[in-house]
């Protein structure tokens, strides 16, 4: 699926002072809801707690509430603290019949306790697919 | 000019062409080179870590160890480890890669099933598609289709167990010494990797008696096999039976003088309240994962149309079958209680599904000789529809069972897939016991990070953790959660020992 968006690099630093990082909104066009989606999240990661709290969420929602709420903590991607990691999330959108239907999907980098943590995301990649 | 004629390439070819797109539609080939994950990883990575074993500690074949070395060094009674020694020889020769492990045994399944299809060449005089759809009717299995490139033997078992039986029906119909040995070579490893199998060599057993008691006196001869021909059939069934029981005996003796990695012992359901809790699981949750609904009703619609036919059918082939339905069933009353969580319980007792396929092959080749050629080809389309549905459910389970997120809800033990090249650098060797912590499985951490030791979890009291980390034989602790164990150890000084961290993952050094 192609969506407009801000080209660019961005870096996002996450700690006491920002909790929440940059939001990105996908508004579901008609031939999205045919089909389940795979969202493929890519990009650099950095934080200097090994027990990080730093996550991509990822919400499913309305024009007047949330469906569904998730996202990908990515400590797993941290190889060593205060470097950079690579990482590439994979994930599967299925929708479940409690679910209704979601209208858009929201993005945004999270530091989940931000007392302790300096959580880094740079050159973010969000890539959104349909599949059988 | 061609070596081998032509016509002699149609079923190899069509075979494997088909294999090779069906894995490829599934996605097979993108999880050969994935270290164990998802259902079942700890069985799996029980397997996988008798073969590193093998290549790391002792390539004695008879001395099988597991990563968790508190107990007898490790050494641990398991079924007949060919599975896992095969891979360690590979490991040996070209270095240490799972795709070894999962490629053997995808290897053992695809033999099996290839010889399969040529019996049932050979019973529907070379009916190519009607062999390859009731082939694919068989193996068309959510469960069988996982497990076949996992680190599980009862596939290889399967695998060996459709080979014996194709050399045991080549040899009733065409003799001959070297097939006899193949069958019994067969039948053996088949019970020995998985002991569900000795049914083969059972249910030959059953036939030489029955042959004898004249049952199939309506073969050309009289009896199946010669008066002599039955009795040396008969000793070389005692023998593979001896054989099987005598590993299985030394594996007992090497779990009780040594640690206790594997079950070797029945678990049946003793009362009606246990019974209706795993049935109501099987219902739940590994009806569909068994077959699909297509194949149900294919199944179901092939045992009535053997009923309504029933003088069309084979005598060898209906009681083979019967016989195998039979200990089947018995298999499953002694180990029902292992089917509430185990879904892979099922493939080697899958072989009554394949031989029911073989008996309607035959029966479908009769009736079409008696009354009307059109007959199996309105069978081949239906199959078609049907197997069309099942291959569908396939992928369906297939994908399912590699999401990442369910992959993720099943244990993350992502972090220790790349940990060892880490600590090897640290300078830790694999021989530098390791606590592993918090670890619910039986040895995945220590498997996947190739560290001989210890696991403990959540549910391991203070005391039992305290005496290991005082344990002067234990030199390192991994642990992915340090809130967990600062509760299970209050003040404690290990923020000091900090080796290195990876992954969400703490490495402290002990001593």
């Amino acid at each position: 699926m192609e969506d407009t968006v801000i080209k660019g690099h961005y870096f996002n630093r996450m700690d006491s002072g920002s909790q929440y990082g940059f939001k990105y909104v996908y508004h579901l066009k008609n031939e999205d809801f045919e089909k389940p989606i795979r969202l493929i999240l890519t990009g650099k990661v950095r934080t200097n707690f090994v027990h990080s709290t730093g996550a991509i969420t990822y919400v499913h929602a309305d024009s007047i509430k949330v469906i569904n709420w998730d996202g990908s903590n990515l400590t797993k991607h941290v190889s060593d603290l205060n470097k950079w990691g690579y990482f590439k999330e994979v994930v599967n959108f299925k929708r479940s019949d409690s679910w209704g239907r979601y209208t858009r999907i929201e993005f945004q980098g999270l530091l989940g306790d931000p007392r302790y943590e300096v959580f880094d995301l740079d050159s973010i990649r969000i890539k959104l697919i349909r599949f059988d | 000019m061609f070596p081998i004629p032509l016509k002699n390439l149609i079923a190899p070819v069509l075979f494997f062409t088909a294999l090779i797109w069906f894995y490829n539609y599934l996605g097979f080939f993108e999880t050969m080179q994935m270290r164990p994950s998802s259902i079942h990883m700890w069985a799996q990575c029980e397997r996988a870590s008798i073969a590193l074993n093998y290549a790391e500690t002792d390539m004695n074949f008879f001395l099988p160890r597991i990563h968790k070395f508190n107990q007898g060094d490790g050494i641990t009674g398991m079924e007949f480890p060919l599975v896992n020694y095969v891979p360690a020889i590979c490991y040996k020769l070209f270095g240490f890669n799972e795709i070894y492990f999962r490629g053997f045994v995808l290897l053992t399944i695809v033999l099996g099933l290839y010889l399969f299809y040529k019996l049932l060449l050979m019973v529907t005089d070379n009916n190519y598609f009607l062999s390859l759809g009731l082939t694919g009717a068989g193996y068309f299995s959510p469960v069988l289709i996982y497990y076949s490139n996992s680190f599980m033997p009862d596939i290889t078992s399967l695998g060996f167990a459709l080979a014996a039986w194709y050399f045991f029906f080549k040899f009733v119909k065409k003799g001959g010494r070297k097939t006899f040995y193949f069958f019994w070579t067969f039948a053996v490893l088949a019970a020995l990797v998985k002991i569900t199998s000795l049914l083969v060599i059972l249910v030959v057993m059953c036939v030489l008696v029955l042959d004898q008691l004249k049952f199939f006196n309506n073969q050309e001869k009289g009896f199946l096999f010669e008066r002599r021909v039955r009795w040396k059939i008969f000793l070389a069934g005692i023998a593979g039976i001896i054989v099987v029981a005598s590993w299985y005996l030394y594996a007992r003796w090497l779990s009780s003088h040594y640690s206790e990695g594997f079950a070797l012992v029945a678990v049946p359901v003793d009362n009606l309240e246990n019974f209706h809790i795993v049935w109501n699981e099987i219902k739940r949750s590994h009806r569909y994962e068994y077959y699909s609904y297509e194949g149900y009703i294919l199944f179901m619609s092939i045992i009535a149309l053997l009923g309504v036919g029933f003088k069309f059918v084979n005598r060898l082939y209906f009681i083979v079958t019967l016989l195998t339905v039979l200990g089947s069933m018995c298999f499953v009353y002694l180990m029902f209680w292992q089917f509430k969580d185990h879904d892979y319980y099922i493939i080697t007792i899958s072989t009554s599904v394949f031989l029911l396929c073989l008996t309607f092959a035959d029966f479908l080749t009769r009736i079409a000789f008696r009354f009307s050629k059109v007959i199996p080809f309105v069978f081949i389309v239906i199959l078609f529809f049907n197997t069309k549905e099942s291959i569908v459910a396939c992928k369906k389970d297939f994908s399912k069972r590699y999401d990442p997120k369910y992959v993720s809800w099943l244990g993350d033990f992502l972090p220790y897939h790349d940990l060892e090249p880490k600590l090897r650098r640290l300078g830790i060797s694999r021989t530098d016991y390791t606590l592993s912590g918090f670890d619910w499985s039986f040895c995945n951490s220590l498997y996947l990070m190739d560290q001989l030791g210890e696991n403990f979890d959540d549910y391991t009291s203070e005391e039992k953790i305290k005496q290991m980390l005082n344990d002067p034989r234990y030199k390192y602790l991994v642990v992915n959660d340090s809130a967990k164990l600062n509760k299970k150890i209050p003040g404690n000084d290990f923020s000091q020992k900090i080796v290195t961290t990876h992954r969400g993952l703490l490495i402290y050094k002990l001593r």
